[in-house]
């Protein structure tokens, strides 16, 4: 038994962010809700979140009924609204702030009316709750809804945000099957690609899901296509597309066997035509269990060579560490970089070497989603002049318990990366 | 689909308590749907987690209107929550108070767990609404939850997990 409260989406803070943002809002439901438990870095007890529609922070009002622990106020504002708090830095440890906020008909061609319960409690007698009716004087559909800190401080890491969808259709018959598309192996998963038949009232999926129906094992959901299903190197997989509502279940036609022998996966790659002072990686898929990025790259710089570096998730804070050892043939050398911004992790030719000369580095990322490690890698990296050159070994460390969902290799001491370079980013299962 | 009944509770007409024990870990938030009214003179809705009743890890606050007044106050360091949000025995007959309690993230064990409540009771003449706040500082997953003192034959509590979503949307 449920009731139709969809969830949609959940974002939960990296911890170097000061906005969160939910973009593809599906506009197939009837209402939002959203609920937020934030904690963020501001020097504070609390703090509010600013209200932000379709990337716009313009044409809204609000109207609030504040209690501080001793006292009761009500306040306003004709042009912008706090849609949300969170907890600051001064705020009891390991507190964050509750809110609840009900978007009605967001999808509509009205204006939108929005209510807001939020609550910042500290074990103190200054603490924060408040009601918000918010007014968005915008009569567009939401499509997307960002979250900035209000102070622009980060939001700390176990700040959790969540999208739910409410519906007033109800379900009365089991959803049509959907069609079975492609089936593809990208090693260590398969995507499953399908249509869905949607078209009765009534009748309409819940959410889709994938499960062997030998082995059966956990399921994998989704509510779009495609949907990413786990899989063993060597094991044989047949599986349909299901969708599901509160009434009953309808399945595709079979995937067909499906053994896969491959668990090293191309992600994306990405090849230099001109100068470039920066390579960047977003949106890496959740699914690998570690990565690889294999870099063949020059420098610009007017210098035998040089040490770019690589972060991770826009981090430019010195929250890195590398060390290296390096022979050149004759001599060996060593070098630490701790607690930097710039964790060099790689050394390439650049200008003053002989041209067409290029290096090559190999970047293992082990459990680059783990959310109990910091993030190790080991770079193997080396270039040959013909006369000169050098081979090193890096290791790099990133003390960040989020999960690695970009990559940016910043050229710096080479300056930009020149035309020829590329860079390719591989998953392994 | 994302919100799932656990378990319900009845007042017994007497002392004693609701009690949600061996709460799943499963899902992301809870919520606590309640209707109610005391078995005694009192508008009194005591809670606590995971048995920690003694102690002085509990905190709240709240922002009340009677319909004249708007009034707001809190405590700290308490042995469990102290609310209000059920009506009185001597109360007028058939009225319940109602009360929505809302924990996010009540599994993660690196947050202290923050409570928001909605309550309030209206009876044809006087009335109260209320929102709380409250602060179990303890990063343990919630997995026992006992309201007190007692309530109504016509009181119950009903306990929903929230789940959430696969999918960032960033």
């Amino acid at each position: 038994m449920s009731v139709f409260l969809q969830p949609i989406y959940t974002q939960t803070a990296p911890g170097n962010s000061s906005e969160i943002t939910f973009n593809n809002i599906p506009q197939n439901f009837t209402d939002l809700l959203i609920v937020v438990s934030a904690r963020a870095g501001i020097a504070a007890l609390s703090d509010g979140i600013i209200a932000k529609f379709n990337g716009s922070v313009s044409n809204f009002s609000f109207l609030s009924v504040e209690g501080n622990g001793s006292a009761a106020s009500s306040g306003s504002s004709a042009t912008t609204a706090n849609i949300a708090r969170t907890n600051g830095s001064t705020a009891t440890a390991n507190s964050y702030a509750s809110s609840v906020i009900y978007i009605p008909n967001y999808s509509r061609g009205n204006t939108k009316q929005i209510t807001v319960s939020t609550v910042s409690e500290t074990n103190a007698t200054t603490t924060f709750m408040n009601f918000y009716s918010i007014f968005w004087n915008d009569r567009s559909p939401i499509t997307s809804i960002s979250f900035p800190q209000n102070s622009g401080t980060n939001y700390t890491s176990d700040s959790t945000f969540t999208i739910y969808g409410v519906s007033n259709i109800y379900d009365t018959g089991t959803p049509l099957a959907p069609t079975l598309g492609a089936v593809t192996d990208l090693g260590g998963v398969a995507s499953f690609a399908f249509t869905p038949n949607d078209t009765a009232t009534g009748q309409t999926a819940d959410y889709y899901s994938v499960q062997d129906i030998a082995i059966m094992g956990t399921p994998a959901y989704g509510n779009v296509s495609p949907i990413t299903f786990p899989i063993t190197t060597g094991v044989t997989y047949n599986a349909p597309v299901k969708a599901v509502n509160v009434i009953g279940t309808s399945t595709s036609a079979m995937s067909g066997s499906l053994t896969s022998y491959n668990n090293f996966a191309s992600i994306a790659t990405q090849v230099i035509t001109s100068n470039t002072s920066s390579i960047v990686f977003r949106n890496i898929p959740q699914y690998y269990s570690h990565l690889q990025l294999r870099v063949y790259a020059r420098g610009s710089t007017n210098a035998t060579s040089g040490y770019p570096y690589h972060i991770y998730n826009g981090d430019t804070s010195a929250n890195y560490s590398s060390h290296f050892m390096t022979g050149n043939g004759i001599t060996t050398a060593a070098a630490a970089y701790v607690n930097s911004a710039q964790p060099l992790s790689m050394n390439f030719p650049c200008a003053n070497s002989s041209a067409n000369i290029f290096g090559y580095a190999v970047i293992d990322i082990m459990d680059y989603t783990s959310t109990n490690k910091f993030k190790t890698s080991r770079i193997m990296n080396g270039w040959d002049n013909n006369s000169t050159g050098n081979c090193f070994v890096f290791s790099h460390v990133w003390n960040s318990f989020a999960p690695i969902s970009s990559i940016t290799l910043v050229g710096w001491d080479i300056a930009n990366f020149v035309s020829g370079s590329h860079v390719a980013l591989y998953g392994i299962g | 689909m994302s919100m799932f009944p656990i378990a319900t509770a009845a007042g017994t007409g007497g002392a004693g308590s609701f009690n949600f024990l061996s709460i799943p870990q499963t899902f992301t938030h809870l919520q606590l749907r309640m209707i109610a009214r005391d078995y005694i003179a009192a508008n009194a809705v005591y809670h606590y987690f995971n048995f920690d009743s003694a102690g002085t890890s509990y905190s709240q606050h709240y922002l009340m209107g009677d319909g004249a007044t708007a009034f707001a106050t809190g405590a700290s360091n308490q042995p469990y929550f102290a609310m209000d949000g059920a009506t009185a025995s001597t109360d007028l007959a058939n009225a319940n108070g109602a009360l929505i309690i809302d924990v996010l993230d009540y599994s993660n064990t690196n947050k202290f767990k923050t409570i928001r409540v909605s309550a309030g009771w209206d009876l044809n003449g006087s009335g109260r609404v209320w929102q709380w706040s409250g602060l179990w500082r303890n990063t343990n997953a919630i997995t026992s939850w006992i309201l007190t003192p007692g309530f109504s034959t016509t009181s119950r509590a009903d306990l929903y997990g929230i789940s959430t979503s696969f999918r960032t949307g960033a």
